[in-house]
């Protein structure tokens, strides 16, 4: 089902309050395409995907998607696959049989057909047979979107999928998660940018329960503007630099000359400011109000 | 009814082995009875009616101990419906292998006595070990739990220690009169304890 302009979900100041705490406070977002959120631990990404998904209830404000509010759970639940940050069940089942009894569980019509296109959506057909307990931690999240996708749902949540995979497993996972954005809502929630900024369109970043900012990678870095800087160091003056500045990356310029990318509002002497990055907004927002000299 | 089946053999898969143990363990004590059928009522008592809490606890475990049920509350359908109606499947089928116990090794007249007797106790261990499943989410905990009250009554009988003891220890089967009133209270127990595992589980 290809999604037309008006197929968004909408999250209008939503708050969750829980021990007196607020978690998430205020949040408002306009959902589209392939969706990153980005935040620290704490930062309550994993609350608001779990408000969407409907396994947490919010305490105020409104999310709808079309005409379905989300006060219908059941109506919800009905175009919402979700795949949370840990996943692991039925270790003695194999990869199909698991996926047909996720289908039992949802309550779903399915044939052996469905079953093999979602297995080979997820590219799980050549393990089909095999039991969950052999499988690696990457094919089992890829599993997870696998019951997710069961029943063809409109919205895709999809909570830290690339959390403890391997690099390869990684790219693998994004580019299955592109390839679903094409006809699907997806809302992905991570704190490794690189990730998120290979799959989505747009993002958020979440700070104590407020969205800090969001748009287009562009947009974000325009708005934050993160004071990056490059700055050419001799090797033996590298303590002295990293004592005193927020230092994002070092690089080996040369046998005496390390290049050092710093976060800093005042500029190093000598350095050149430089182009910022998601990563970089990301960082700068993190890293403010955390008693870090910037 | 072809789902039911369907979802019973994946159930039954799902347990593995532990499916399996206590019906190789009937099967044992069944042969051994035939040999020895005095012993029929301590051996049904202390070995069988415990035993009905196994299929409870490893048919909960993947639900209860896996990170599964975050996605499953998540389903359009209840999940928890689904796995409780099927879960009295199991427990109806061990009610029948302590029904079957009871026409082979008592006489007609003792039947009923006998079947309040053990069906009270299976639903007082039923019951209390879905309920310690549902608070410590641990099949370890829950057996040394089970294992140990049981040892404890057997060695004193019930005496000396606190924990509620759901054994009469009896060598012949005694009267209705004289079972009802602790296999009401067993079966109490085992509903209570199950309601709040039910609840606990919903949460």
């Amino acid at each position: 089902m290809r999604q037309g302009a008006k197929d968004m979900l909408v999250i209008n100041n939503v708050s969750k309050k829980y021990r007196n705490k607020l978690i998430l406070d205020d949040v408002s977002l306009n959902i589209k395409g392939v969706f990153g959120l980005l935040g620290q631990n704490g930062a309550g990404k994993s609350t608001l995907l779990n408000i969407i998904a409907t396994a947490t209830k919010f305490s105020s404000g409104e999310l709808r998607y079309k005409d379905i509010p989300w006060t219908s759970v059941e109506e919800v639940r009905k175009i919402i696959g979700y795949l949370p940050q840990n996943f692991s069940m039925f270790d003695k089942l194999t990869v199909y049989e698991s996926l047909e009894y996720f289908s039992v569980l949802k309550g779903l019509r399915y044939s052996k057909k469905t079953l093999e296109e979602v297995l080979s959506t997820v590219n799980l057909i050549e393990v089909r047979n095999k039991k969950i307990k052999e499988i690696s931690g990457g094919m089992l999240r890829r599993l997870g979107i696998g019951q997710a996708l069961l029943g063809d749902p409109e919205i895709l949540v999809v909570d830290e999928p690339t959390s403890g995979l391997d690099l390869q497993e990684r790219i693998r996972f994004r580019n299955l998660l592109r390839e679903i954005g094409k006809s699907k809502i997806i809302l992905i929630s991570s704190h490794i940018v690189e990730d998120l900024e290979a799959v989505c369109n747009k993002f958020a970043i979440l700070k104590k329960g407020k969205v800090i900012v969001q748009g287009t990678k562009e947009e974000i870095i325009r708005s934050t503007n993160p004071p990056v800087w490059d700055l050419l160091i001799q090797k033996v003056d590298l303590d002295f630099y990293l004592k005193k500045y927020y230092t994002l990356s070092i690089f080996d310029a040369t046998e005496n000359n390390y290049k050092l990318r710093i976060l800093s509002s005042t500029p190093p002497n000598g350095a050149n400011r430089a182009v910022a990055t998601l990563e970089d907004s990301y960082i700068f927002i993190g890293s403010t109000n955390r008693g870090v000299q910037i | 009814m072809t789902r039911i089946f369907y979802s019973l053999k994946i159930e039954t898969k799902l347990m593995g082995v532990n499916f399996y143990i206590p019906l190789f363990i009937y099967l044992a004590i069944f042969l051994y009875l035939l040999v020895v059928p005095e012993q029929a009522i301590l051996v049904i008592e202390l070995i069988i009616t415990p035993l009905s809490s196994w299929w409870t606890i490893w048919y909960f475990h993947d639900y209860l101990c896996r990170d599964g049920k975050k996605v499953l509350v998540t389903y359009p359908t209840s999940h928890l419906k689904y796995l409780f109606n099927h879960f009295y499947l199991y427990v109806l089928l061990y009610l029948l292998l302590i029904l079957m116990l009871n026409v082979i090794f008592f006489e007609p007249v003792y039947f009923i006595s006998s079947l309040i007797q053990f069906t009270s106790q299976a639903s007082f261990f039923i019951g209390t070990s879905l309920f310690f499943m549902a608070v410590f989410r641990s099949v370890d905990i829950t057996i040394s739990i089970i294992v140990f009250n049981v040892i404890s009554q057997i060695i004193d009988i019930g005496h000396i220690l606190m924990l509620y003891n759901p054994f009469f220890f009896n060598q012949e089967i005694l009267p209705i009169g004289e079972v009802i009133d602790k296999s009401l209270n067993n079966l109490l127990y085992g509903i209570v304890a199950y309601w709040i595992a039910k609840f606990l589980i919903s949460e």
